[in-house]
C-alpha cells in the first residue's frame, strides 16, 4: 500500500505493518535500528504516529513495510486504533523486564483485531538482552490461545531482530519458503546478547509450547 | 475534496500520514478536531456526521468520538438523548451488516462497541428486551447476523472476558452482566446460536463460523445444557465432517470449548460419554480431518506479492491451504483436549479413593463400586482414542506438538499405576510400546532438501538456501527434544519394551547398507536417548541390554555413517557410553580411528568436526589411562587437524547437528561474533594426554613443545601485525589469530597442573614463554576489550598452572592491564584479579599489594565523579531500586552502570584485603589511601542500595578497624569517628532511612554483621558510647522509646543476637519501609510499636551519615 507522499518503487510490494504495545517497550528504538536512526539511550515518547518505510531483500525480490510506529502512551494518543485502519500485518511489542507490558497485550491484540480482521501478527519480548527479566519465557502463553507467531527479541543488541518481519512477508507474500537474502543494514548492536543464557531461555519456550495453558476463567461447574 | 466541508477535512488531514499535508495545516486540522471533541454537542454531532459523510476515515472518528463520549456520559444524558443514541445506533447496527447501508467491518466493530457500551449501562433494568430485540432481528437476513455476532464478541472482548485485564470495578461489571445474561436471555441466544448455524451452514459458511466463533466464547460461564444439546452438537458433527475447512475448524473450537469445561470428573466422563464424541476422534487414526498426510509445508506458488492484500473488506483471507492446514491443527487440539479431559477425570476419581484409603477413611461399596466404574469407563474411552492420537502424532509437525502434552501426562499416569500396583497390565503395556513407536516414526528427520550434505553448496549464492533450511532443521531438532522426552518418559514406566523397540530400530538401521541416513540416526539416538542416566546394570558387557547395543555399535559399520547427522549421533552416542567403552578397551582403537578420521574431526561438515572435537576432549579426559598404550598413535593422528585449526578461520558456530546443539540466534546478526571456537577443544584433549603423570619427563616435555612453541611462535609472528592494521580487515583477522593463539595455550595448559610444572620444572618454563607474551598483548592492542579479557583469564588459568612462579610476572602484567586511560571497566576488571590473587595467595602476594593497591584505590576515586552517588542507587536498573516503579526512574546510562560495577568490584577488593590478612597493603599506604578506602566503605555501608554490597563493606569495615584499634596506638580522634560515623551513621542511622526490606535474606545477613561491628565498637568506645547514644543520636531518630531502651540495653551487654533483632525491629520501623514487611513482622513487639510511632516519624537521616 503506498502512500501518496512516500515514493514505494515500482514493482516492489508494500505493506502497512502497525507497531504497538506499551509505551517504553521500544518500539521506536525498533524501528530505528533499521538503517536509519541509532539507537537512543534517552527515553522519548512517540506522539501520536511515525510512518517509517523499512525495505527488505527476499528470494523474490524486494519489499517494504511501511511501518506505523504508534504511540504506546496514552496521552499521546492522537487517532489511537483510527491508525489502524488498513494495516495489513501488526507488531505487538512488550518489555520482558515488565510484567504490566505483557499484561497489556491482550489488550493490544483486542483493539487492533477489532479494527484489522485476519491480519497476521507476530507477538515480540523485547529486551531479552537484560538481566533482570521478569517475564520468563514459561508466562508467555497469549501467543498461543490467539495463534499469533511470538519471537523474543533485543532490539539494542539486534538480536532476532528480522524474524519478525521474515514471519509477516512469508505470511503476506504466501510463501513459507520465502527468505532474506541480503543482510539488514542495522546499526551495529549496542550490547552483545549473553548466547548462553538466551539459548536456555529458547530452551525454556520450548518446553513452555507443551505445557498447558493456564485456566482463566473462574466459574466453576456450570455442567 | 470539493464536497468535503470543514469538519471532514479536519478529519482527513489529522490521519493523513503520507506528508503529502503541510505540518502546519495538520496542526491546525488537530486542533480543530480537539475543538470539535470538547464541545458539548459532539455527541450529536457524530450521530449525525457518521451517516452523512461518504469517508470512512470520519465515520470511524465519529464513532470513536462516539464511544469515548457514550463511556463517559450516557448515563448523564437526559432519557429523551438517549433514547435518541439507542434509536441511533440501533438503526446502524440493523444496516451495517449488508445491504446499500453495509460498512466495512472495522465501523461495524466499532458500532457493535458503542452499543455495548450502551447495553452495559442499561441492561436488564433500563432495557431488558435488549438481547430480544438483538434475536428479534435475526429474521432480517445476513447483516443482522453478522452484527448479531460482533456485538456477541463485544460484550466478551469489552465486558465479560478477564483476559483482558481489568479493575476491580470491571470484574464486577463482568460477573454482573455474567448474571443478568444467565437470568435473562441466554436460553434465547442458545436456541439462536443453533438456529443460525442450521440455517447459514451451507449457504453462508463465514456467517455461521462467525457465530460459532461467539458461541465458543461464551462456553466457558454458561449452562453447558444451552451448548451439549440434540440440536447444536449433532450440527458440529456434521460440519466437522463436511463442512468447508474454515468453518469445520471452528466447530471443533466449539467442541474443544465444551469437553474443556471445568466440571466435576464424573460429570466430565458423562458429558464426554453424551456427546458421542469419542467414536468420532477414534475415525481419526486414518488420518486428522483437513489433513494431507505426513509432508513438508508447501510452497505456495503465488510469486505476486500482491496476492494477500487482507486487512479490509470481506475476503476471509488465506488460501484453502492455509484453511486445511488450520483445520488439522483445530482437529488435533480436539483430539489432545478430550483424551487430556478424559484422562484427567480419571486421576481425579483415583486419587480421591486413593487419598481417601491413605488417611484411613473406608469407602463404601457403593461409591467404591461407582469409582471403579468411572477408571474402567476412562481406560475405555482413553484405549479407543490412542490409536487416533497416535496417528496424529505420526503425521509430524505443529499438530504432533499439541498431542505430546496428553502423552506425557498418559505415561505420567501409568507410571504412577505401575508404582502402586507393582505393574502394569499387558493391555497397557502395549499401549506403551505403541507409543514409542509412534515417537520414534515422529522424531524421524523428514525425507526432504533439508538433508542435502551440508558440504555440497558451498555456493556463495547458495548461502542463504541453507540458512532457511538450516533453519528449517533447527525448527525439527526442538521438536524432536520434546519427543524424547516422552520417549525416555514411557521408557522408564516400560524399559524392557524401550530396549526391544531400540534393539529393533539399531538391529534393522544396521542390518543393510542402503540404510537411509534419518533411519540410522534415528535408531542410534534412541539408544543415546535411553543412556542418559541408564542404571548400572544395563550397561555390563555382555548381560546389560544398552552395554551390548553400544558395544554392537561401536563395531559395526554404520549405514550412512558419513552423512552429517549420523556421524554427530555415532559419536554423541559413543561419548554416552564411555563407560562401555572403559570396561570393553577392544572397542577403542575402532572408535579413536572414527574421532580423528574424515567422519569425525575431519568430517567436511564444519559443524560436525567443531562438535568432536569437544566430545573428543570428553572421551580423552574419562580415558587418559586407558588412552596411555595408544598416545604416541593418537597425537599422531590429532597433530593434522590441530595444524588446520590454527591455519582455518572460526567458523559460524551455528547450525545445528543432529539436534544435540539447541539452536539459538542462528541468523541474529551480532551474536555469532560472541560465539567461542569450539574446536579448540582438541587442544585440551591433546593437553590431557601430554599432562598425564605417567609419561617419561623427556618425552613429556618434547611432546608438550611441540604443542606449544607453534602457538607462541603465532602468537608472536600476529601480534605486530595485529597492532599495525589495527581497525582494517587484516588487522583483525591476525587480533583474531592471536586471540585463538591464546586461547589454545590456554586450552593446552589445562592438562599441566600445579604439582605437575612443580615436579618438571621444564614444563613450566613451555607455559611461562607463552605468558610473558600474552602480557604484552593489552599494551600492544589497548582498544581490544575481548583480547585484553581473555589476557585475563589467561593469568587466572596460568595460576592454577605455575602457582607461585606467577607472582614475578605480575607486575609487568599489572601494568600492562592499567594503562594510564584505564575506564572504569579496566580498573574494575583489574581489581577483580587482584581480588582473587590475593584469595590465591594471601601473604605472598603483600609486597605487591602495597605497591599496586594505593595506584588502584588512586584510580576509582579519580575515575569516580565528584558528585557520585555512592548509594548505587543511579547505577542500578531501576526494578532494583527498592521503592521506585521502574516507569519512573530513567534507565542508568551506560557510564553510570560501568561506575556502579567499578564501585562493586573496588568493595569486593578491599574485603578480600580485609580477610586474607592483606591489610597492610592498605595501613602502610601512604597518601590517603586508608581514609579514602575508608570514606568509600562508611558511605557504601550506610548508604546502598544492595544489601548484599553494603554487607560486603561492613564486613569489610569491621576488619579494617580491628586492625586499626589493633595498632601501636590509634590515630587521634578514633572513637569519636567510631561514634560518630561508625555507630551512628553505619549501624543505626541508615538502618532508619527506609530503604531496607526486612523480609530479604540478604538484609537479614547484613543485620548480623552490623549487630557484630556494633558490638565491636561498644567494646572500643567503653564509657563514651552511653551519652553519645542517649543524648546524641538517638534523640534524632524516629524510634519509638521502648526500641530506645532495647536497643541501649543490647548494646550495653554487646549481645550480639539480641542486638539484630532490635535491629531489625528499627528497619521495620522505618519511615519508608515497605509496607507488607511491617504488617507480616507485626508478631514482634517491637515491631508492633515501631508501627505506632511511625506516623510522625519523618527525621532525614542523611545528616547522620555525614
Amino acid at each position: 500500500m503506498a502512500l501518496p507522499g512516500q515514493n514505494t518503487p515500482d514493482g516492489v510490494p508494500s505493506f502497512k505493518l502497525v507497531l504497538v504495545g506499551d509505551g517504553g517497550t521500544g518500539k521506536t528504538t525498533f524501528v530505528k535500528r533499521h538503517l536509519t536512526g541509532e539507537f537512543e539511550k534517552k527515553y522519548e515518547p512517540t506522539i501520536g504516529v511515525e510512518v517509517h518505510p523499512l525495505d527488505f531483500t527476499t528470494n523474490r525480490g524486494k519489499l517494504r513495510f511501511y511501518c506505523w510506529d504508534t504511540a504506546g502512551q496514552e496521552k499521546f494518543g492522537g487517532l489511537r486504533d483510527g491508525y489502524y485502519i488498513h494495516g495489513q500485518c501488526a507488531i505487538i511489542m512488550f518489555d520482558v523486564t515488565s510484567r504490566l507490558t505483557y499484561k497489556n497485550v491482550p489488550t493490544w491484540h483486542r483493539d487492533l483485531c477489532r479494527v484489522c480482521e485476519n491480519i497476521p501478527i507476530v507477538l515480540c519480548g523485547n529486551k531479552v538482552d537484560v538481566k533482570n527479566r521478569q517475564v520468563k519465557p514459561k508466562q508467555v502463553t497469549f501467543h498461543r490461545k490467539k495463534n499469533l507467531q511470538y519471537h523474543e527479541i533485543s532490539a539494542k543488541s539486534n538480536y532476532n531482530y528480522e524474524k519478525p518481519f521474515l514471519y509477516l512477508a512469508r505470511k503476506l507474500v504466501g510463501d513459507a519458503n520465502l527468505h532474506f537474502v541480503e543482510q539488514v543494514a542495522l546499526a551495529p548492536p549496542e550490547v552483545q546478547i549473553d548466547l548462553a543464557q538466551q539459548q536456555a531461555y529458547e530452551q525454556q519456550l520450548a518446553e513452555a509450547a507443551n505445557a498447558p495453558l493456564p485456566d482463566e476463567d473462574d466459574d466453576l461447574l456450570d455442567g | 475534496m470539493d464536497q468535503t466541508d470543514d469538519f471532514e477535512k479536519a478529519v482527513l488531514f489529522s490521519f493523513d500520514q503520507s506528508g503529502a499535508v503541510d505540518v502546519n495545516i495538520k496542526a491546525h486540522a488537530a486542533a480543530y478536531c480537539e475543538e470539535v471533541r470538547r464541545s458539548a454537542d459532539c455527541w450529536q454531532l457524530c450521530l449525525q456526521r457518521f451517516s452523512a459523510s461518504s469517508f470512512v476515515e470520519v465515520r470511524f472518528w465519529c464513532l470513536q468520538m462516539l464511544h469515548e463520549m457514550m463511556r463517559a456520559r450516557y448515563p448523564s444524558l437526559e432519557p429523551e438523548q438517549r433514547r435518541l443514541v439507542k434509536a441511533t445506533v440501533m438503526a446502524w447496527m440493523r444496516a451495517a451488516g449488508a445491504g446499500p447501508g453495509q460498512q466495512p467491518p472495522f465501523l461495524r466493530n466499532k458500532i457493535a462497541q458503542v452499543l455495548v457500551c450502551i447495553v452495559q449501562v442499561e441492561f436488564p433494568e433500563q432495557w431488558p428486551t435488549f438481547f430480544t430485540e438483538l434475536v428479534a432481528l435475526l429474521g432480517g437476513g445476513e447483516g443482522p447476523v453478522d452484527m448479531f455476532c460482533r456485538v456477541l464478541v463485544a460484550i466478551d472482548e469489552d465486558v465479560v472476558s478477564l483476559d483482558i485485564p481489568r479493575s476491580p470495578g470491571g470484574v464486577r461489571a463482568s460477573m454482573a452482566l455474567k448474571d443478568a445474561m444467565r437470568e435473562h436471555c441466554l436460553a434465547e441466544l442458545g436456541a439462536a446460536w443453533a438456529q443460525l448455524v442450521a440455517t447459514y451452514g451451507q449457504a453462508r459458511p463465514d456467517l455461521a463460523g462467525a457465530v460459532l466463533g461467539a458461541v465458543q466464547r461464551y462456553v466457558p460461564w454458561i449452562d453447558i445444557g444451552l451448548v451439549a444439546n440434540d440440536k447444536l452438537v449433532p450440527l458440529l458433527f456434521a460440519l466437522l465432517g463436511e463442512g468447508p475447512p474454515a468453518l469445520a475448524g471452528a466447530a471443533a473450537d466449539v467442541l474443544a470449548a465444551i469437553v474443556a469445561k471445568r466440571m466435576d470428573a464424573g460429570a466430565k466422563l458423562a458429558l464426554v460419554r453424551q456427546l458421542g464424541i469419542i467414536p468420532l476422534l477414534a475415525q481419526w487414526a486414518v488420518g486428522l480431518p483437513g489433513g494431507r498426510g505426513a509432508r513438508e509445508d508447501q510452497v505456495n506458488g503465488s510469486g505476486d506479492g500482491d496476492a494477500v492484500n487482507k486487512g479490509d473488506g470481506d475476503s476471509d483471507g488465506g488460501t484453502d491451504g492455509d484453511d486445511a492446514d488450520e483445520l488439522e491443527l483445530k482437529c488435533a487440539q480436539l483430539l489432545a483436549t478430550t483424551a487430556g479431559e478424559v484422562l484427567e477425570a480419571w486421576k481425579k476419581v483415583e486419587n480421591g479413593v486413593v487419598s481417601l484409603q491413605a488417611v484411613g477413611l473406608s469407602i463404601d461399596a457403593e461409591a467404591g463400586a461407582e469409582a471403579s466404574a468411572a477408571c474402567a469407563a476412562a481406560t475405555a474411552l482413553i484405549a479407543e482414542l490412542l490409536p487416533a492420537v497416535l496417528a496424529a502424532l505420526r503425521r509430524g509437525g505443529d499438530p504432533a506438538l499439541l498431542l505430546t502434552p496428553f502423552l506425557q501426562a498418559f505415561a505420567g499416569k501409568l507410571k504412577g499405576a505401575a508404582k502402586r500396583t507393582g505393574g502394569l497390565p499387558e493391555t497397557h503395556v502395549s499401549q506403551l510400546r505403541a507409543l514409542m513407536e509412534a515417537v520414534v516414526d515422529c522424531a524421524r528427520f523428514p525425507a526432504d532438501a533439508l538433508l542435502h550434505e551440508a558440504n555440497s553448496s558451498a555456493e556463495p549464492a547458495d548461502s542463504a538456501a541453507a540458512a532457511a533450511s538450516s533453519e528449517a532443521l533447527a525448527v525439527v531438532a526442538e521438536r524432536r527434544q520434546e519427543l524424547f522426552v516422552l520417549f525416555r518418559a514411557a521408557a522408564r514406566v516400560a524399559p524392557g519394551e524401550a530396549y526391544a523397540v531400540t534393539g529393533r530400530r539399531l538391529a534393522a538401521a544396521l542390518a543393510t547398507p542402503s540404510t537411509s541416513p534419518q533411519e540410522v540416526e534415528v535408531a542410534i539416538t534412541l539408544l543415546y536417548q535411553l543412556g542418559e542416566g541408564a542404571p548400572e546394570e544395563t550397561l555390563k558387557p555382555g548381560s546389560g541390554a544398552l552395554g551390548q547395543m553400544a558395544a554392537g555399535l561401536m563395531g559395526a559399520d554404520v549405514p550412512a555413517g558419513a552423512h552429517p547427522l549420523v556421524a554427530a549421533a555415532l559419536l554423541e552416542t559413543v561419548i554416552r557410553y564411555l563407560r562401555v567403552l572403559q570396561q570393553q578397551p577392544a572397542c577403542l582403537p575402532r572408535v579413536l580411528a572414527l574421532f580423528l578420521g574424515s567422519r569425525g574431526m575431519g568430517h567436511p561438515d564444519a559443524a560436525v568436526a567443531m562438535r568432536v572435537c569437544y566430545l573428543f576432549a570428553r572421551l580423552v579426559k574419562a580415558l587418559r589411562s586407558e588412552l596411555r598404550p595408544l598416545l604416541q598413535d593418537v597425537l599422531a593422528g590429532l597433530q593434522p587437524h590441530l595444524s588446520r585449526i590454527v591455519a582455518e578461520p572460526a567458523p559460524d558456530k551455528t547450525a545445528p547437528v543432529g539436534g544435540k546443539v539447541p539452536p539459538a540466534g542462528k541468523s541474529s546478526q551480532g551474536a555469532a561474533a560472541s560465539a567461542t571456537d569450539d574446536r579448540l577443544y582438541a587442544f585440551e584433549a591433546a593437553g590431557l594426554l601430554v599432562g598425564g603423570d605417567d609419561l617419561p619427563e623427556a618425552q613429556q616435555v618434547e611432546a608438550a613443545a611441540a604443542l606449544l612453541r607453534p602457538l607462541l611462535a603465532r602468537m608472536e609472528a600476529q601480534l605486530p601485525a595485529a597492532a599495525a592494521g589495527a581497525g582494517t580487515p587484516g588487522g583483525r583477522a591476525a587480533a583474531a589469530a592471536v586471540l585463538q593463539a591464546l586461547e589454545a595455550v590456554a586450552r593446552v595448559s589445562r592438562g599441566f597442573s600445579l604439582a605437575l610444572t612443580t615436579r618438571r620444572p621444564a614444563l613450566g618454563d613451555l607455559l611461562a614463554a607463552p605468558l610473558v607474551a600474552a602480557i604484552r598483548i593489552p599494551g600492544a592492542l589497548p582498544g581490544n576489550r575481548v583480547l585484553r579479557g581473555r589476557v585475563i583469564s589467561f593469568l587466572h588459568r596460568m595460576v592454577e598452572c605455575l602457582g607461585e612462579r606467577l607472582l614475578g610476572t605480575l607486575p609487568a602484567a599489572l601494568a600492562a592491564l592499567l594503562p594510564a586511560a584505564a575506564d572504569a571497566g579496566e580498573v574494575s576488571d583489574v581489581a577483580a584479579l587482584l581480588q582473587q590473587l590475593a584469595t590465591r595467595f594471601r601473604a605472598v602476594l603483600l609486597p605487591l599489594l602495597v605497591k599496586v593497591v594505593p595506584e588502584v584505590v588512586a584510580r576509582v576515586h579519580a575515575l569516580l565523579p565528584a558528585d557520585w552517588d555512592w548509594s548505587g542507587a543511579a547505577a542500578a536498573p531501576p526494578s532494583a531500586v527498592a521503592g521506585v516503579p521502574p516507569a519512573a526512574a530513567p534507565a542508568a546510562s551506560e557510564e553510570a552502570r560501568e561506575a556502579g560495577d567499578m564501585q562493586r568490584a573496588y568493595y569486593a577488593l578491599l574485603l578480600s584485603l580485609a580477610t586474607n590478612q592483606l591489610a597492610p597493603a592498605l595501613l602502610q599506604a601512604p597518601g590517603g589511601a586508608l581514609d579514602a578506602a575508608l570514606e568509600a566503605l562508611l558511605r557504601g555501608a550506610a548508604s546502598h542500595v544492595d544489601p548484599v554490597v553494603r554487607r560486603m563493606c561492613v564486613q569489610a569495615l569491621r576488619r579494617l578497624l580491628a586492625e586499626v584499634a589493633a595498632g601501636p596506638a590509634p590515630p587521634p580522634g578514633f572513637q569519636q569517628f567510631l561514634l560518630e560515623r561508625v555507630v551512628g551513621g553505619v549501624c543505626v542511622g541508615a538502618l532508619a532511612t527506609g530503604r531496607l526490606d526486612a523480609r530479604d535474606a540478604a538484609v537479614a545477613a547484613l543485620l548480623g554483621d552490623l549487630a557484630g561491628l556494633l558490638a565491636d565498637c561498644a567494646g572500643r568506645c567503653g564509657d563514651g558510647l552511653g551519652p553519645y547514644l542517649r543524648q546524641s543520636l538517638l534523640p534524632a531518630l524516629p524510634l519509638p522509646p521502648a526500641l530506645q531502651e532495647t536497643l541501649l540495653r543490647d548494646i550495653e551487654v554487646r549481645d550480639v543476637r539480641a542486638l539484630k533483632a532490635s535491629l531489625r525491629a528499627v528497619v521495620l520501623a522505618a519511615p519508608g519501609a515497605p509496607p507488607n514487611s511491617r504488617v507480616r513482622s507485626s508478631a514482634a513487639s517491637a515491631g508492633r510499636q515501631a508501627r505506632a510511632a511511625t506516623p510522625s516519624a519523618s527525621a532525614d537521616s542523611g545528616g547522620m551519615v555525614s
